[in-house]
Formats: structure tokens, C-alpha cells, sequence
């Protein structure tokens, strides 16, 4: 697919997509790192947050603590019953604002029911300002004894009672005083002369109010809230309402079918510290997955909870994510300009190249090419593909001009061909008048022109000339070179005289100027037609063939004389036979007899003899005809080579003729 | 046609008898007559203990047996034996061996309706400290007050055990500060409460009074002799409700521990919905009987009201007491 685009955007899509891994690679780790750590801050910081205020909450506990300890050991030398005591508690509460209350509780069963308390109902209770507003008119005195009312079995009463040592009560709701939540501080006395190890237990209340007020002043972002649970999980603490008092840790846990939480809450009132993800502390039903900062108010066995939504302490990664994200953004959006603009500054010159070779392509060699601007592989490309047009240019030119320099030849090949052929009679029967012979003859040129011929013509009535003859070489000088010699033959033929002396006279005047060294090989016969008395001179030539009546074939005698136009004043050989009626004179040229086979087989005179006995009973053309196809058989789609020339000469005899001079 | 107009008359007929006798109000012929007034003294705080009076109060089963009741809360300081006797309401619900303290005391109480005969109470320990029931020998061991300590000590007493016993209050904070080993629970209230306190079921030994043989019949309806005598049919009629609200309950747990939350929002007790909940099917349990449970929803068995009479005798807590026939009435007695 991706081969399918534009180098251009392909170059900018690999680079795009290379550098927006590594780019979210490089994203990913600092945007892990930074989670890390900002969840760590937090963490820390929340866990700081949650310390200082249970450090907040303990000192005032501790506080009330040694308020009471201290009362405590203020009352053991009053006697039961003394108005001291009230005015100690008075003073007491009057003068520590932490103290929602106190009072003393003595052992009934000792002192009968009697237990007198003194408390602060007033709404500024546990301010700042309550110090100064606290006027000791403000306090309430009471007994919480009165009516026989059984204090003693109060948790502040019974606790200390039973264990002998101080203790905080869980917090409880107070109905027979200011109507609120509070915890009772209470340490047991023991007072002179008692038989019992416990006279009484002094106490002092916290009230939860202050906690919770507290606790809702504390800022703690948009979604994080303080949770305060005492020893037994009981919420204490809330922000919402209905939970404290009501729901523990575990109840929620009971309702939600959650044990993680029911185990956080055992650390919780185990005392310790710690930070885990939980569903939230507000409602029965689980929140948003949020993050429990937990740890202990030591003093009263308490534990102070921070609760942050996991939304908001995500929130701060969120947008360090989206700043990082967006930079990779721009970034890779930077990046897909800067690499389509390198790209686009690589392949313009390529692209220009590609339309210019286009037009070239087309035929246009004119076409200018883009300048190659420096040094690079596409200024050496545009430079070759210059270079490769030139010498395209070049090369089509030469083409063009040896193109018509060969034309010139063929034609004059062709028109060397048709002198050739215009040079020869091609009329058959030559001489239809005539009844005592049969004549026909064949020149097959090759395919380029050569210098074959054959030639007949009565000199006188009686006497016939046959001629073969092949001129050395080919084209035009051996086609010129034939028709002079044929035109010598027949003119010097006609001044009389034996075929070696007409062969001598050709010589002769074909030797004189012979400056280009060609040569003709020639077959002359005289045939006297009245008796079939044949003479004959070779200058050079295959011997012919005579196949008589009987169809056996022989070749003629040899006869000295060398090729024709080699050399002045050569001497030639003649030669003498006669033929019978239906004997047949068959010459031919070695186009014939030298006729190539695809194995280079020469097609021999031998064979040539044997095609003749086999196909002598035709006429002369038939004879002719399927001798050519003898040879093309041979030949068999391999190119003729060489001009094929035949002529068939049979003597029918002449009526009036002796049958003598035969032999 | 005439026959036409006798089958219509005749169906017509048959459709208003049935709309007589399926209306709501059918069933209470003498709706015109006014409610008979009746108050009910609790023995404790609104919780699930006492789902089906509320029930009965709120689904309206004490006005259609022709009741106007008023349920009044009990709590720490309050003796609801001490409201029947000095006449302030005309019922109390009571522990049973609490009923037989105060009759013993001369209180003339008398049982019209036993709801609860199954038994609750057990002691919850410290498995750190007590494995088996012969470590609480020596151990510090809260319970409550005399009237329901019977089972306990009758259990002591046969098992030879002597532990320390602290007086329990409301609470078992005592507990859980570890001011004592052990301590009396109710497994539908307290046990729970310690397990909502953060402990571990694994954390605790428990000892049933039920399978050592001490599950006495616990709550039961209890009024003055005189007014058994002088309103026989409220009684039966107060009983009758009160079950059908247990009925109601066990049938609708969700809308009755809603309601039992309600009471105790408004009472400012503190608690919460599941306790509420483990509380209700607690009880529930011990209302109405299981296949192999002996007994029937308010009857107090002959045989369980001699048992619990002559240990309470034996331990000394009592001297004697009233006879099955005066303190159980008719309607709740067992077959003879």
C-alpha cells in the first residue's frame, strides 16, 4: 500500500512514524515517571496532612488527659460529698476550654448514688474565644446520681471500675447532659480507708462537636474529606451525619460485602499508618475508587482517616499527561512539515526528471531536462539521463543516415536484379516454330543479385549456341559485369569460329581491362541442329549433364580452359559429342550443384545425376521444375545461397537429318 | 327471558357475598366499635428484638383485631415489670427468667404470648486466652445482671468452671478494652457488635448456652394477672397481632428493619442497618421453629417453664415460684 504513494509522502509517513515512537516512547516514560512521583507527593503529602491533624486532635486529648489526671489527684483527699469538689470541677471546666465537662462518680456501693458533674452547654464551647466568654455563671452543676439515675453503669464508670487504670470511653451520645456526642476521659481514685480498689472515677469529656468542626475546617481540595473512627471503628467523625455513631468501619464493610475494607479497618484500630486505595468512607454503597490516608490519634486509640478521590489525585497527572501529549502533538505536527518540506525538496527535482523522461519516452528528444542544481545522485541522474539522450540523439542520426545509405544499395540491388534478369530470354518455348528441339531454361537469383546467366541463339538456321556462365562476385559490378560479357558473347559469337575460339575472344576482351580481377566461369555449346552434333568449350565451368533416351545421365567430357577474364591470351579446349533424338543437354551452375543443406551438405553432381535419370521423362521444363524442387527439398528453409541457373536443352532430331554423326 | 333475569339476579347476589366477605373491613364486623386502648412497655432500646410489635403497630394488625396501641420504649433505666405492675401499660415484654424473678418476687405476672422460645445467649472469648470451656476457670467474666445470668451459671455449675464474674452493663466495651476475658452476649446483638468492632469471628471462643443444654425461651408478652382476667379477649387479640407482625417481618425483612432503623433514628440509639439486619434473621430464627425445634410461636412449653423454674431454684436465684397454670395464660400453654 505504502509503495503505492508518492516517494514525498512515503519518506514522510516512515519518518513520522519512526519519530512518533520514539517521541511516545520518550512520552510514555516521563509521563510514567511524573505519575510516579506526583503520586508520591501526594501520598506524602496527604500523610503529612493526615498526621499534623491527628497531631492536632492528640494534643488536645493528651490535654484533657492530664486535666484529668491532675483532678484526679485533687480529689482523693475530699471526702464524699464536700462541696469542694464541685467547686474544683468548676474551676476545672471553667478554666480549660477542651473540657466539654467533668465529674466524679463515687463507687456506690460505697457512697450510695452520688456523682456530681459540671458542664459548659453553651454553643461557643471548645472556640478560641470560650476561654474569655466562659464565665463560670455559664456552668451547669448537676448530679448525675440524682433520682437514683445508675451512672455506674456508664462505660466511663464501669471502664476504670473494672480495669483498675484510666481509660477512654468510646464515644457515646449524652442525653442527660447537652445532648451531644462526646468521650469521656475517665481515671479511677482511690480514696483513703476504702475497702474497695476503686472509690470513684473522675472524668472528663471531650465533646465531638469540636472534632468535627475541626475536622470540616481542614482544607482538603474539592473532593477530600477527614474521617475520624474510634477504637472500635466507629465513625466519629463524618462528613456524613447519619454515619457517625451509627456505622463502624466494618459495618460498612458488612454492607458493601467488602473484606479489603473490613482489613483496613482492623490496621486502622491496630494503630497504624498507612495509604490504600478504598471506595470511600461518606456512604454505605461504594464511591469513586478513591485513596485512604490513615493513621492513629494515639492518646485515645483513635484513628484519623484522609480520603482523597483517586480523580483528583490523578487530576494533576491528567493535565502533565495533556501538556506532555500535546507538546508530542505539535511536535509530530512540526515534524510532518519539516519532513514534507525535505521530502518535497528530494523528489521535485526527481519529479521533474520523471516528467521530462516521460516526454522523452514519448519521442521527444528535445525535451529540455530539468536543471541538476549541486552534486548530489539526482544532479548526477539528471546528468546521465542528459548524456543517455544525447547519445540517444547521436545513435538515432547515424541510424537514420547508414538507413538510407542501405537503402540506396537495395535499390540498386534491385535494380542490378532486374538487368539480371532483363538480360536473359525468359519466353518459352523460345522457339516455337521449331519442332526438333525443346528448350527451357531457370535463373533463381539469390537473394542478393549474382552474376549467373544463361544464354541461347541460333547463329545461322542450323547452328544453336547454349551458354551458362557464373561471373564472380555479387551486385552490381558482376550483373554489369554479366550483360558485357553476354553482350561480347553474342557479338563475337556471331563472327564465327568454334566455341573455344569465341571463349578465347571473350577472354581476350574481358582479360584487357580487367582491373577489378573478376572472372566468369562459362559453358558454351554449338549445337547443330540437323544432326545433333554438339561443340563445346568450358572456361572453367561444372560439366554438364546429357541423359539419353534411356534416362541414364553422363557428363560431358572435360575440357581444359580456365574462368573467363583472368587472364589475355588463354588457349581453350573443345570438345565434341553428339546427340541422339530425345537426348537432353542439361547445363547448369554450381548454385546447382553446391546447393547447401542445413548441414552444410553440398547437394553434389552426383546426386544431381540421379534427380536427372529419375525425372528425365518429363519435358524440359517439367524436368527444370522438379529439379527445383529436388533442391528445395534439400535445402530445407535454409537460405538460398547462391543464384540457381538451369537450362535443359533436348534434341528431338532432325526429320531430314542423317542419324550418323550420332555418337 | 324470565330465566335470563333470575341467572343475572342470582350472580348478582353471589358477586355482593363475596365482596362482603373479601373486603378488607369484612373481617371485622364490629369495625363500628371503638379501639380498645393498650400500651406495651419494650425491655430495651428500638432495635430488630422487637421488629414485630412495630410491625404490627405499622401494618395496622393491632387496629384490625381492634387494638389501639401505643408502644413505648424501654432502655438502661427503665423497668418495664415495674410500669405493668404499677399499671402504667398493660403489656411488657421480659426475658423469661426475668418474668419468673419478678413472679417470684410477687409481681402477679402472667405469660399470654411466649415469642421467642429459641435461645441467644452465649459467652464470647478471647481465643487468645480461652480455647476451650475450662480456661474461663479463674477468668474475668462479665454478665449481666441477676436475671439473666441463670443459663450462665447453670452452665458453670455443670461444668465445674469458677470464673470471676464482673457485673455487664449495655455494653461490651469492657470487652473489647480487654477488661475482662469473657463476656455474655446475645448472638444476635452483642456477638455482632464485636464482630462490627473489628474482631474476627477466628479471634473468638463461643459458648452456646442453647447446645449446652441451658437455651432457655427467651421474650415473651407479659401482663397482670388481673388484666388476663378482666380483658382475656384483648390479651388474645394483642398476642394474636404481635404474631402476625413477627409473620410480617419474616416475610419482609428489608421493610422491617427499615422500620426498626426509623424507630431507633428517632430514639437516638445508634446503630446500623446490617446489625439491624443479622439482628432481625436472628430472631426470626428463634420466633418461629425450624423442623427439629420443639416448640410453637407463642406458647411457652410446660416442660421448658419447669426447667428453667427449678434451675433458677437450684442456683438459688429464686426460692420458688408460680405454677405453670398461673404464670402462663390459657391460650399459651402447651397441651397438657
Amino acid at each position: 500500500m505504502l509503495r503505492n504513494l508518492p516517494i514525498a509522502w512515503r519518506i514522510t509517513v516512515l519518518v513520522l512514524l519512526g519519530a512518533g515512537l520514539v517521541l511516545g516512547a520518550v512520552s510514555l516514560y516521563s509521563y510514567l515517571s511524573a505519575r510516579d512521583f506526583l503520586e508520591q507527593q501526594k501520598r506524602a503529602e496527604i500523610l503529612a496532612n493526615a498526621h499534623a491533624t491527628a497531631n492536632r486532635i492528640d494534643t488536645v486529648t493528651r490535654s484533657v488527659e492530664k486535666i484529668v489526671r491532675g483532678l484526679a489527684n485533687s480529689v482523693d483527699d475530699i471526702e464524699p460529698g464536700q462541696r469542694r469538689a464541685v467547686v474544683l470541677l468548676r474551676r476545672t471546666v471553667a478554666q480549660n476550654p477542651e473540657l466539654y465537662g467533668s465529674g466524679i462518680g463515687y463507687e456506690p456501693s460505697l457512697y450510695g448514688r452520688l456523682a456530681p458533674y459540671v458542664y459548659q452547654p453553651s454553643g461557643v464551647y471548645g472556640t478560641e474565644q470560650s476561654l474569655e466568654t466562659r464565665a463560670a455563671s455559664d456552668l451547669v452543676v448537676t448530679d448525675l446520681g440524682r433520682g437514683g439515675r445508675a451512672y455506674e453503669i456508664g462505660d466511663w464508670f464501669q471502664l476504670p471500675a473494672q480495669m483498675h487504670r484510666a481509660a477512654w470511653t468510646e464515644p457515646y451520645y449524652d442525653e442527660g447532659g447537652g445532648n451531644i456526642v462526646m468521650a469521656t476521659y475517665a481515671v479511677p481514685v482511690h480514696l483513703r480507708h476504702d475497702s474497695l480498689p476503686v472509690s470513684a472515677v473522675v472524668g472528663g469529656d471531650v465533646s465531638l462537636y469540636w472534632l468535627t468542626r475541626l475536622l470540616e475546617s481542614l482544607d482538603l481540595g474539592a473532593s477530600g474529606y477527614a474521617v475520624l473512627v474510634s477504637q472500635t471503628g466507629t465513625f466519629i467523625a463524618n462528613p456524613n451525619q447519619d454515619l457517625i455513631m451509627n456505622e463502624s468501619v466494618f459495618s460498612v464493610a458488612e454492607a458493601r460485602r467488602d473484606p479489603r475494607l473490613r482489613a483496613i479497618g482492623r490496621q486502622m484500630i491496630a494503630g497504624r499508618t498507612g495509604y490504600v486505595a478504598c471506595d470511600g468512607l461518606k456512604t454505605l454503597a461504594p464511591q469513586e475508587s478513591s485513596w485512604l490516608a490513615y493513621t492513629p490519634v494515639p492518646s485515645t486509640g483513635w484513628s484519623l482517616g484522609i480520603v482523597f478521590a483517586d480523580s483528583e489525585i490523578s487530576g494533576d497527572v491528567v493535565a502533565l499527561s495533556r501538556i506532555q501529549w500535546l507538546m508530542a502533538l505539535g511536535g509530530i505536527a512540526a515534524l510532518l512539515v519539516v519532513a514534507l518540506l525535505i521530502a518535497g525538496s528530494i523528489t521535485r527535482p526527481l519529479a521533474g526528471l520523471d516528467a521530462a523522461t516521460r516526454t522523452l519516452a514519448r519521442g521527444d528528444l528535445d525535451a529540455p531536462l530539468p536543471k541538476a542544481r549541486g552534486r548530489d545522485e539526482i544532479a548526477h541522474l539528471t546528468a546521465s539521463f542528459g548524456q543517455m539522450r544525447d547519445d540517444l540523439q547521436a545513435h538515432i542520426e547515424e541510424l537514420r543516415v547508414t538507413t538510407a545509405a542501405r537503402e540506396r544499395i537495395e535499390s540498386e540491388l534491385r535494380i542490378a536484379a532486374s538487368i539480371q534478369m532483363s538480360l536473359v530470354p525468359r519466353t518459352f518455348p523460345p522457339f516455337p516454330e521449331r519442332d526438333d528441339l525443346e528448350l527451357n531454361a531457370l535463373l533463381e537469383p539469390a537473394r542478393e543479385v549474382g552474376g549467373d546467366f544463361y544464354d541461347f541463339f541460333f547463329l545461322d538456321d542450323d547452328h544453336l549456341c547454349l551458354a551458362v556462365a557464373d561471373v564472380s562476385g555479387k551486385g552490381v559490378p558482376a550483373a554489369l559485369l554479366m550483360a558485357v560479357t553476354r553482350s561480347f558473347l553474342r557479338s563475337l559469337a556471331r563472327e564465327g569460329g568454334g566455341p573455344a575460339e569465341i571463349l578465347a575472344k571473350v577472354n581476350e576482351e574481358l582479360a584487357a581491362d580487367n582491373e577489378e580481377c573478376m572472372f566468369v566461369t562459362m559453358f558454351l555449346a554449338l549445337v547443330d541442329v540437323r544432326t545433333g552434333a554438339v561443340a563445346y568449350a568450358s572456361a572453367g565451368h561444372n560439366r554438364p549433364f546429357v541423359v539419353n533416351g534411356a534416362g541414364r545421365a553422363t557428363q560431358v567430357p572435360r575440357v581444359r580452359g580456365v574462368a573467363l577474364g583472368a587472364k589475355v591470351g588463354m588457349e581453350y579446349a573443345e570438345g565434341v559429342l553428339t546427340l541422339a533424338p530425345a537426348d537432353t543437354l542439361f547445363l547448369y551452375t554450381d548454385g546447382v550443384s553446391e546447393a547447401m543443406d542445413a548441414h552444410d551438405e553440398v547437394f553434389g553432381e552426383e546426386r544431381l545425376g540421379t534427380e536427372l535419370e529419375r525425372i528425365c521423362a518429363g519435358t524440359c521444363g517439367d524436368v527444370l521444375e522438379e529439379l527445383l524442387a529436388a533442391l528445395g527439398r534439400h535445402a530445407a528453409g535454409v537460405e538460398q545461397w547462391d543464384d540457381i541457373t538451369m537450362v535443359a536443352f533436348r534434341y528431338l532430331g532432325s526429320p531430314g537429318a542423317s542419324r550418323d554423326g550420332a555418337g | 327471558m324470565k330465566r335470563r333475569v333470575v341467572t343475572v339476579a342470582a350472580v348478582t347476589l353471589v358477586a355482593a357475598a363475596l365482596l362482603v366477605v373479601l373486603w378488607p373491613g369484612g373481617q371485622r364486623a364490629e369495625g363500628a366499635l371503638p379501639l380498645e386502648k393498650a400500651a406495651l412497655m419494650l425491655q430495651w432500646e428500638p432495635q430488630a428484638q422487637f421488629a414485630g410489635y412495630y410491625m404490627a403497630l405499622e401494618k395496622g394488625f393491632y387496629r384490625d383485631h381492634g387494638l389501639d396501641v401505643e408502644i413505648l420504649p424501654g432502655g438502661a433505666a427503665i423497668d418495664p415489670v415495674d410500669a405493668l405492675r404499677r399499671g402504667k401499660v398493660d403489656f411488657a415484654t421480659s426475658f423469661l427468667t426475668g418474668a419468673i424473678t419478678a413472679a417470684a418476687g410477687g409481681v402477679p405476672l402472667v405469660d399470654v404470648g411466649q415469642m421467642v422460645n429459641g435461645s441467644s445467649l452465649m459467652l464470647v472469648a478471647r481465643r487468645s486466652v480461652i480455647k476451650d470451656r475450662d480456661d474461663l476457670d479463674g477468668r474475668r467474666v462479665s454478665l449481666w445482671g441477676t436475671s439473666f445470668r441463670s443459663a450462665y451459671l447453670g452452665y458453670f455449675e455443670t461444668t465445674r468452671v469458677k470464673p470471676k464474674i464482673v457485673p455487664q452493663y449495655y455494653s461490651v466495651n469492657l470487652f473489647l478494652q480487654r477488661g475482662v476475658d469473657a463476656c455474655a452476649a446475645m448472638e444476635y446483638n452483642e456477638y455482632h457488635t464485636i464482630i462490627q468492632a473489628g474482631v474476627e469471628p477466628g479471634e473468638l471462643t463461643t459458648f452456646s448456652m442453647r447446645e449446652a443444654g441451658f437455651g432457655f425461651p427467651e421474650d415473651g408478652i407479659y401482663a397482670l394477672a388481673a388484666t388476663v382476667r378482666e380483658r382475656p379477649a384483648v390479651c388474645r387479640a394483642f398476642v394474636a397481632a404481635s404474631l402476625e407482625g413477627w409473620e410480617y417481618c419474616r416475610d419482609h425483612p428489608d421493610e422491617a428493619v427499615t422500620s426498626v432503623m426509623r424507630y431507633a433514628s428517632a430514639a437516638h440509639v445508634p446503630t446500623n442497618r446490617v446489625h439491624q439486619r443479622w439482628m432481625l434473621d436472628h430472631v426470626i430464627a428463634a420466633i418461629f421453629p425450624a423442623e427439629n425445634d420443639g416448640w410453637r410461636p407463642g406458647v411457652l412449653a410446660r416442660t421448658d417453664y419447669e426447667r428453667v423454674k427449678a434451675i433458677m431454684i437450684g442456683e438459688g436465684l429464686i426460692s420458688g415460684a408460680p405454677s405453670y397454670e398461673r404464670f402462663v395464660a390459657a391460650p399459651a400453654r402447651s397441651a397438657p
